[in-house]
């Protein structure tokens, strides 16, 4: 006990996903996956996988300044990441932490949510659509073509046992078609299924999103997420918004870490408060997200999912749904972990009958990873060593 | 004034967890004098000059009058101590009403260090921020535990605050929340209360070792055993019954 963990190696493979459909609309490609390990002079090994290829640009720059620093001082590792990364979006800590506290965890013995004080068990989730297929624009998908098709999802969902669903429209900013697609939902399944709209930034101006607003709040939507161009950042725009609208809004995806989370729901720009292990600062920083919400009488959504979501999402009161994304009736695009793991998985089938997920009780994130396979897609990666 | 400014990149004090050993480092280099709660303002002015005529420049020192000024009083008062170049102004007023504290926060440069008995743990606290009451909030694991202090922490880091540890000698959660935190979140560990004569070293019947040993160089050293490290003297508690 007390003993302090040296970080001795770290090391990151960017690996070609294996997550991707097998027939990408015309102009989408899919980034590298990533994968990371942090070794220790106790042979406690620290491993994630998860991230964007702009983390591991930056875990490029990070694990420089982790080399000697006791991989147990987490809090530390955060102010460091926090400092060194202001000026360039604040990514690629996250990884490190979550890889930081999946070593923890097997130090100790103990699941991760254990150590962050787990209040619950089983996470109900919500099924979260792919984007809409577009034939004229290249996709050669076709279920999630029309607002009947994601009615019919949306029924099939809830057969699975999804408490809740939500759609990602097309991405035209059409409004009348998003607003003919809330309606289709509405219709079918809104007396039984608790619905959020994540518009992804794509309806051209605030009046559209009045519009589409106004729709959500007649079929007692639960959520109305980022609808508009200026990319869910402006709080200004967001609390005239509300002033207009009645459905919660969740906004705060794009804004990265804590700080500006806090100022933007103070100044009425949200109702819901946005978290991402992945994005945010690692779990570290999604649990200080909820704390801080929280001491707001606010609700945190954890954005995507993930071993690291699962973990931190089992030990806050304040939160509803498990993110399970992305969602289509004939592929997924769900975490990178669930891609390389024999033991975790996400995906349309991986809830209970009940909706829910569960995290590990496995010592740390209790995810086994492939790493022949992670090794053999490797695209890039780095090492750094004492 | 200050002597320990935080470093440029902080390293957070060793000890995450309850069962983790931890030694470190809290720096005293201030002192904080307590004054008779019927004493007129005046009287800890003088007090306060004398303390730094006494220990120069280089120490950083704090008032807490603990809650028994008017606004009239703490204003002279605040504005006596950033003269002498006081860190803190420590609960001043009694804290049930916020509006005082609003302006006072507004008027002194000094940095009001508040609340610290108020009920609510972080949902009042985060009112206070956002009321602009004071400028350091004060957590205390006796108000809710170490979760709620852990949390509040969250809430001034969200809002770019420092929230200082109140209470330590017998508080043994105290040592174990600071060695999780940043100098940036929470710098000082309060050691007392000492007098002239009473320096916090000696070991209480009911106590095996004292929660907070300190080192020649002014820092604190948190227990090393598991959980909070309480030493306790059981055979002491039996000879009550």
């Amino acid at each position: 006990m007390g003993d302090k963990l040296v970080v001795t190696r770290v090391e990151t493979i960017q690996f070609a996903s294996l997550q991707a459909p097998t027939r990408l609309p015309r102009g989408i490609t899919l980034p590298p996956d990533g994968a990371i390990r942090v070794f220790t002079d106790h042979g406690v090994v620290g491993e994630y996988v998860g991230g964007l290829p702009s983390d591991y640009d930056a875990v490029a720059y990070l694990a420089p300044r982790l080399l000697g620093r006791d991989a147990l001082d987490r809090e530390g590792f955060y102010e460091c990441g926090k400092f060194w990364t202001r000026q360039f979006g604040r990514v690629g800590h996250s990884v490190i932490d979550n890889a930081l506290w999946d070593l923890a965890g097997k130090w100790y013995r103990a699941p991760v949510y254990e150590l962050l004080g787990a209040t619950r068990r089983r996470l109900p989730a919500y099924a979260s659509t792919t984007i809409g297929d577009d034939p004229k624009g290249g996709s050669s998908y076709r279920a999630l073509s029309t607002p009947d098709g994601y009615a019919d999802f949306a029924v099939r969902c809830h057969e699975l046992g999804y408490p809740a669903f939500k759609i990602h429209g097309w991405l035209d900013g059409d409004v009348q078609r998003e607003i003919a697609l809330a309606t289709a939902v509405g219709e079918r399944v809104g007396d039984r299924m608790v619905l959020m709209d994540d518009v992804s930034s794509r309806l051209p101006t605030f009046g559209a999103a009045v519009k589409l607003g106004r729709v959500l709040d007649d079929y007692g939507y639960f959520w109305y997420e980022d609808p508009f161009a200026d990319t869910g950042i402006s709080s200004t725009a967001h609390r005239r918004l509300r002033e207009r609208v009645r459905t919660p809004l969740l906004i705060t995806e794009h804004l990265r870490t804590l700080e500006p989370k806090m100022d933007f729901l103070v100044n009425g720009g949200t109702d819901l408060i946005r978290a991402d292990p992945d994005h945010d600062g690692g779990i570290t920083g999604a649990m200080k997200i909820a704390h801080a919400a929280e001491g707001l009488g606010a609700d945190v959504e954890l954005h995507f999912c993930g071993p690291a979501h699962r973990h931190v999402m089992t030990a806050i009161r304040n939160t509803n749904y498990y993110e399970m994304a992305l969602l289509h009736p004939e592929y997924e695009y769900v975490s990178a972990a669930s891609s390389v793991s024999q033991n975790y998985r996400d995906g349309l089938d991986s809830v209970g009958s009940d909706g829910c997920v569960e995290a590990s009780d496995e010592p740390g994130l209790g995810v086994e990873y492939a790493w022949e396979l992670i090794e053999s897609r490797r695209v890039g990666g780095g090492v750094w060593e004492i | 004034m200050r002597s320990g400014l935080a470093s440029f990149e902080p390293q957070a004090r060793r000890g995450r967890h309850p069962d983790s050993v931890t030694v470190v480092a809290v720096g005293i280099t201030r002192w904080a004098p307590y004054v008779n709660a019927h004493a007129p303002a005046l009287c800890p002015c003088a007090v306060c000059r004398a303390v730094r005529e006494a220990v120069g420049e280089d120490m950083v020192l704090m008032l807490d009058p603990y809650g028994v000024y008017t606004l009239e009083e703490a204003l002279w008062v605040g504005h006596q101590l950033e003269d002498l170049g006081y860190y803190w102004l420590e609960h001043p007023m009694i804290e049930t009403r916020m509006e005082p504290y609003r302006r006072l926060a507004r008027e002194l440069s000094i940095n009001i260090c508040s609340p610290e008995h108020v009920r609510g743990g972080m949902y009042s606290r985060a009112e206070w921020i956002l009321q602009g009451a004071s400028d350091l909030l004060r957590i205390d694991p006796g108000y809710g535990g170490l979760t709620a202090c852990w949390k509040t922490a969250a809430v001034c880091q969200a809002f770019g605050l420092k929230c200082e540890l109140h209470g330590g000698g017998w508080r043994w959660a105290n040592t174990q929340l600071l060695g999780a935190t940043t100098e940036a979140t929470s710098e000082y560990y309060e050691r007392g209360l000492l007098l002239p004569g009473i320096d916090g070293n000696d070991t209480p019947p009911y106590l095996e070792a004292i929660a907070d040993p300190m080192d020649a160089a002014g820092n604190v050293i948190i227990p090393e055993a598991p959980g909070l490290g309480m030493q306790l003297n059981w055979d002491y508690g039996s000879t009550m019954e």
